[in-house]
């Protein structure tokens, strides 16, 4: 893990820091389902962690492709957080919304991952 | 850049740490199938693969559209078709795969498919053609695109023309129906069942002053005064009116307008809209009511010709039946004659009016024109009068100018017209009044004046408008008798000459004047005007 880590709440309903706004990037492949699928739980997820202090880009790599070398992208879809430091990307659909909210830092890892 | 400066320095061990953990995430991602795509980036351009299930999304888009959609390799064996193309074909999809397009072509347009399949480097083309469906013979559009640089199938776009044309049918019958409306000398308003306008016909607009579309009908055709009020509901229901004459007030117009109303009933006969209707008739309802004045008119007239008849024929009856006894001439021989000769005056001078008023009616008053002098038509007509006036015991006077007054007239006619004012002077004027005559020439109009002014009746205001029309007397007939076509025949003859006849009084009791100019003549009037 990043030593810029800032511990947070294990609920984050209240926004976290007033000042903080949450950039994320979405990398999708057209409307593949599962591109689909993850653009549906991001956003459900923000709405429900992060309300009022997101912005969420997607980038369609089928448009172009060329984009995906900036985040070194190479399963899709992937979602990376490019605000608050540090850049953390999460690979897959986001259904886990666990994992999800651990990979973006808003949730403490549980225990030690295997 | 400034993403790489985020996130650890390539080579370090937290790159390589964060690296694994990145390849770990990925498989593990993969193996639970949260991806569907995956970026190659061998090359200087990465690219986008995705597992076969995920175009199911534009498989879906395309069967859902309108237009047939296939992707056909060189040979034009077809590899991919989207439902409405199965269907505009009528085969199934499974077995269109791997099917030759040139199958549903005929043999002449098969050198346009193998254009559109091998186009000599164009990159869009777009052409009509005619497809083999299960119906019979369909015409298409179609339009190619190129989705791989590196394998030469071709998508094409397949439009059904036959759906645009019958469109195309529809919007002509609709431009020609519309056409037909507007030629519509009534106005034609179609409104819901709300009694709303939804359409309206050019005379439609025109006579409502406004563009009546989506307004309530009756504010833009306000209709009163009918038997009953116009009732949307009855119409509905099935009310029908034929040419029901209304009282519009419409852009300060106030119109008679025959209005026709129905329902305008759908396939399955029930009453859709309402149609209306309605023609101006103010004009023909005003001339139907000038044709029922004259009628009246016409009527009075023949009761007065009846009753003018009357006198003179009792007269020549009991004077047929004196002569019958020859005894009895001699002794009363010039009275009875003298009674016969007014009795057959009477009649003549009836005639006369008659076969004039028919004349005027008829348009077939003409002039035989001559260079006269006013003067001595109008001296001769006071000549003839003065036997009259005589015995009226009338003060007369008529004043002449000294230079003549040339004018070029008819001199029948003419000495008709003061014979006639004259006549008129003496019948309305009682015994001992006066009746004076007067010619003279006013130079600025070059017009011959002359005036006949009476001490008489007079006419009442009311009447005097209506003084040259035909059968009017001013209601005196009854007390004076004739048939009121005197001073009608004189303004024609008057007009027919180029001059103008007016008449003037104060009141009843106050005597008249009647004026008439007639315009100079430059041609000097011969010196003996006789008739000819």
């Amino acid at each position: 893990m990043s030593p810029n880590d800032k511990s947070k709440p294990p609920s984050t309903d209240a926004p976290a820091d007033a000042d903080a706004t949450w950039n994320l990037r979405l990398y999708v492949a057209g409307q593949t389902p599962k591109s689909v699928r993850a653009f549906e739980n991001l956003k459900r997820l923000c709405d429900e962690h992060l309300p009022g202090q997101y912005s969420i880009e997607v980038i369609d790599l089928i448009v172009n492709p060329r984009l995906a070398k900036e985040d070194q992208i190479l399963a899709i879809p992937t979602l990376v957080r490019k605000l608050p430091d540090p850049i953390r990307k999460i690979i897959g659909d986001l259904s886990d919304t666990e994992r999800t909210l651990v990979g973006l830092q808003l949730r403490p890892a549980a225990v030690d991952r295997k | 850049m400034k993403t790489r400066s985020a996130l650890t320095s390539p080579g370090s061990p937290e790159d390589a740490q964060r690296r694994l953990e990145e390849t770990e995430a990925i498989i593990r991602a993969i193996s639970e199938g949260e991806v569907d795509a995956f970026v190659i980036s061998g090359t200087d351009d990465p690219q986008v693969v995705t597992l076969s299930t995920a175009d199911s999304a534009y498989r879906l888009l395309t069967d859902k559209m309108m237009q047939g959609a296939i992707t056909v390799a060189p040979d034009s064996t077809i590899l991919y078709a989207n439902v409405p193309f199965a269907r505009l074909v009528g085969v199934a999809v499974d077995r269109l795969v791997g099917t030759p397009l040139t199958r549903f072509v005929h043999d002449a347009d098969r050198p346009l498919i193998e254009a559109l399949l091998w186009p000599d480097g164009s990159e869009h083309i777009d052409s009509e053609l005619i497809l083999k469906a299960p119906d019979g013979d369909l015409p298409v559009r179609i339009e190619t695109a190129r989705p791989f640089e590196d394998a030469r199938a071709v998508c094409l776009i397949v439009t059904d023309l036959s759906e645009r044309r019958r469109h195309e049918a529809l919007a002509e019958a609709e431009a020609l129906s519309r056409s037909i409306f507007d030629q519509a000398v009534d106005a034609v308003v179609v409104c819901d069942l709300q009694g709303n306008v939804v359409r309206a016909s050019k005379s439609a607009h025109a006579l409502g002053g406004c563009n009546p579309l989506l307004k309530p009908f009756l504010s833009v055709f306000p209709l009163t005064g009918g038997p009953e009020p116009l009732d949307f509901t009855a119409i509905e229901q099935g009310q029908v009116l034929r040419n029901v004459t209304f009282e519009m007030v419409c852009a300060d117009r106030r119109l008679a307008v025959a209005v026709s109303a129905g329902p305008v009933v759908d396939a399955k006969g029930e009453a859709v809209a309402a149609v209306i209707t309605m023609t101006d008739v103010t004009g023909i309802t005003r001339a139907a009511e000038e044709l029922k004045h004259a009628d009246a008119r016409k009527d009075e007239m023949l009761a007065v010709v009846v009753h003018e008849l009357r006198d003179p024929l009792a007269t020549i009856h009991g004077v047929s039946q004196v002569l019958e006894y020859e005894s009895a001439i001699e002794p009363a021989g010039t009275r009875v004659r003298q009674a016969l000769r007014r009795a057959v005056d009477q009649i003549s001078r009836l005639v006369e009016d008659l076969t004039d008023f028919n004349r005027i009616r008829l348009h077939k008053l003409s002039l035989r024109r001559h260079p006269l002098d006013v003067r001595s038509i109008v001296e001769r007509a006071f000549e003839s009068r003065r036997p009259m006036m005589a015995a009226r015991a009338l003060q007369v006077e008529l004043v002449l100018p000294e230079t003549p007054v040339p004018v070029s007239a008819d001199e029948t006619r003419l000495t008709q017209v003061f014979v006639n004012l004259l006549n008129n002077a003496i019948k309305f004027t009682p015994n001992g009044g006066e009746v004076r005559v007067r010619v003279e020439v006013d130079d600025p109009s070059g017009m011959g004046i002359v005036t006949v002014r009476d001490t008489g009746a007079g006419i009442a205001q009311e009447v005097l408008p209506k003084i040259f029309n035909a059968f009017e007397q001013g209601g005196r007939s009854e007390k004076y008798g004739g048939l009121g076509v005197g001073l009608t025949l004189s303004r024609r003859i008057v007009e027919l000459h180029g001059g103008t006849i007016e008449a003037a009084s104060t009141g009843p009791g106050a005597g008249s004047v009647f004026t008439v100019r007639l315009p100079l003549s430059s041609d000097a009037p011969s010196p003996s005007v006789g008739e000819q």
